[in-house]
């Protein structure tokens, strides 16, 4: 008997964490509301292939599945952006320019019992589709700022990336898809004896190999963007730096440009992630609050071609750190 | 700002600290001899931590520590989400696949090689790379014994100098990598706290050099 239990992985939020967690949740739902991203909701349950097919695409192994009537495989939702792309290409293809934020539960099935991660994460998010350009990726950055600020988050600090500086590289190398991958996971861990281990076995040596074994340490202030240009004529990675100096010259106009660092090594999630990419963390945590970034080939699998940036916050993460810094009621850092 | 460090119980500890030292960091405060775990130095803001290997990387991972020292082999069974930044070099030893010297030839066969090991998730890759179906058996210590009293097929473990092999009957038969210390570092650290860590970083690369 399980009567009086609840799963692994899951949990019963009492008075006083549930009343905290809804005022964060209403807190940041406002500001979202203030910058004109409208609210929408979906189902938690949806076919599977929402969510299993090209980039990005979830491994069946990491989703919770169940049947419908008819066989047919169905999933406790796994991410919300897939959802919102869904959206944008079918019932909100009229909209050419679309704002979307929500507020709502994901599922991850962990097979470890040894698990950082809960099962069932609320998130909080907007997604920013049908525009192009270093103006919206910094709308979507001030966004991200502010909604931490306004939680009362003190000493955040955002992380910049640019997944286009990576690809580039391994374009000129000729990788191919598998061998990317195989780097792109070590520069992740800032590995730089694994990715020269692939690169020697690849045949890549000289100048190239020096360049992309720079990757894991292409991180800390804007003189990171400086050195990268200093040494990358490679187009496809002068164009990434040019976008991510656009991004910062926005949010400096927008006075926001302080917690801003670089990291040019940020390549998590590669496939689904076009061009910038960014994390919310804070020194009260050792995993990231938030994560965001351009997606521009997402929406097309939906059958809308149509550019799109965004991102999610954990709200339990962002309620931890803001325990933790002894301002949990919400006021303004 | 507090750094915080996380150190194999035992001989990694030692050479860790010894690494330390030659970067200029006062290690008087840590008595390896005691039988406390955890070391404070407020003049220097340091505080070291002495776990279990295989705990390492749990505590780097969920930023209770910033970085720590740890074998590969631990790093490749748990494939935690860390930056692993640097080869320390010592602690070296290689992951191999090990079993009885004389084999007796025997007609019936196991569908599923038996494979006695404290790394189950590093076997399972390794032999799924090549397809082969493999029935783990997951110790926790004595690996050696397993094909001895019919418990496995082979082992897949740590081997240093082969001695214990060898007084086992047994040899390897595979290696399949390398492993030796790790400086591995918080993903969330290394930023917020860059100004201790990226100088310790660049003090112990050039004491690796010499």
């Amino acid at each position: 008997m399980r009567k009086k239990i609840i799963p692994y992985g899951v949990q019963d939020y009492l008075p006083i964490e549930c009343a905290h967690k809804n005022q964060l949740e209403q807190t940041i739902l406002a500001l979202f509301d203030d910058n004109n991203y409208q609210r929408v909701e979906t189902p938690i349950l949806e076919y599977m292939d929402v969510f299993s097919t090209g980039a990005g695409a979830f491994p069946q192994e990491s989703m919770f599945k169940l049947s419908d009537n008819k066989g047919r495989l169905l999933v406790l939702r796994p991410d919300m952006t897939m959802p919102m792309a869904r959206l944008a290409a079918t019932k909100l293809k009229d909209q050419e320019t679309l704002r979307l934020c929500y507020c709502g539960d994901i599922f991850h099935f962990f097979e470890s019992e040894d698990s950082a991660n809960l099962k069932q994460v609320t998130q909080l998010g907007v997604e920013l589709m049908g525009v192009n350009g270093a103006k919206s990726d910094a709308e979507v950055v001030s966004l991200a700022i502010n909604a931490l600020k306004k939680a009362g988050l003190q000493s955040l600090q955002i992380e910049l990336g640019q997944v286009e500086f990576f690809k580039g590289l391994i374009e000129e190398a000729g990788l191919n898809e598998e061998e990317g991958e195989a780097i792109r996971h070590r520069v992740e861990q800032k590995d730089t004896l694994a990715i020269e281990l692939v690169l020697q076995k690849n045949g890549i040596s000289g100048a190239l190999k020096n360049k992309i074994m720079e990757l894991p340490v292409l991180y800390g202030g804007r003189e990171v963007l400086e050195t990268a240009r200093s040494y990358s004529d490679n187009p496809r990675c002068i164009k990434a730096i040019k976008n991510l100096e656009s991004i910062i010259a926005e949010l400096d106009a927008m006075g926001l440009s302080d917690c801003i660092s670089i990291d040019l090594g940020l390549v998590q999630s590669v496939h689904y992630y076009t061009g910038m990419v960014f994390k919310g963390i804070s020194d009260k945590l050792g995993y990231p609050i938030l994560t965001g970034g351009r997606y521009d080939d997402l929406v097309k699998q939906y059958g809308r071609d149509i550019p799109a940036t965004g991102f999610a916050m954990g709200v339990k993460p962002l309620l931890i750190a803001l325990e933790r810094q002894g301002n949990l009621g919400g006021e303004e850092a | 700002m507090m750094l915080n460090i996380a150190l194999s119980k035992g001989r990694l500890a030692k050479k860790a600290l010894g690494l330390f030292e030659k970067c200029g960091v006062d290690i008087s405060f840590v008595d390896m001899d005691s039988r406390k775990l955890i070391f404070e130095d407020a003049k220097q803001q340091l505080r070291i931590i002495l776990v279990k290997p295989s705990d390492v990387p749990t505590y780097v991972e969920r930023g209770v520590s910033d970085i720590g020292v740890v074998g590969k082999d631990t790093l490749m069974e748990q494939n935690k989400r860390l930056y692993e930044m640097l080869d320390l070099g010592f602690g070296a030893c290689r992951l191999c696949i090990a079993g009885p010297v004389n084999k007796p030839q025997s007609a019936i066969t196991n569908a599923n090689l038996r494979v006695a090991t404290k790394y189950p998730n590093v076997a399972r890759s390794f032999y799924s790379s090549r397809n082969q179906a493999i029935d783990i058996i997951k110790m926790n210590g004595s690996v050696e014994l397993g094909p001895l009293v019919g418990l496995s097929d082979v082992i897949l473990d740590i081997v240093e100098s082969g001695a214990t092999l060898k007084e086992n009957g047994l040899a390897v038969q595979e290696e399949i990598c390398d492993s030796s210390a790790r400086l591995v570092v918080n993903k969330v650290s290394l930023k917020t706290k860059a100004e201790r860590i990226t100088p310790l970083l660049e003090m112990i690369r050039k004491a690796l050099e010499v």
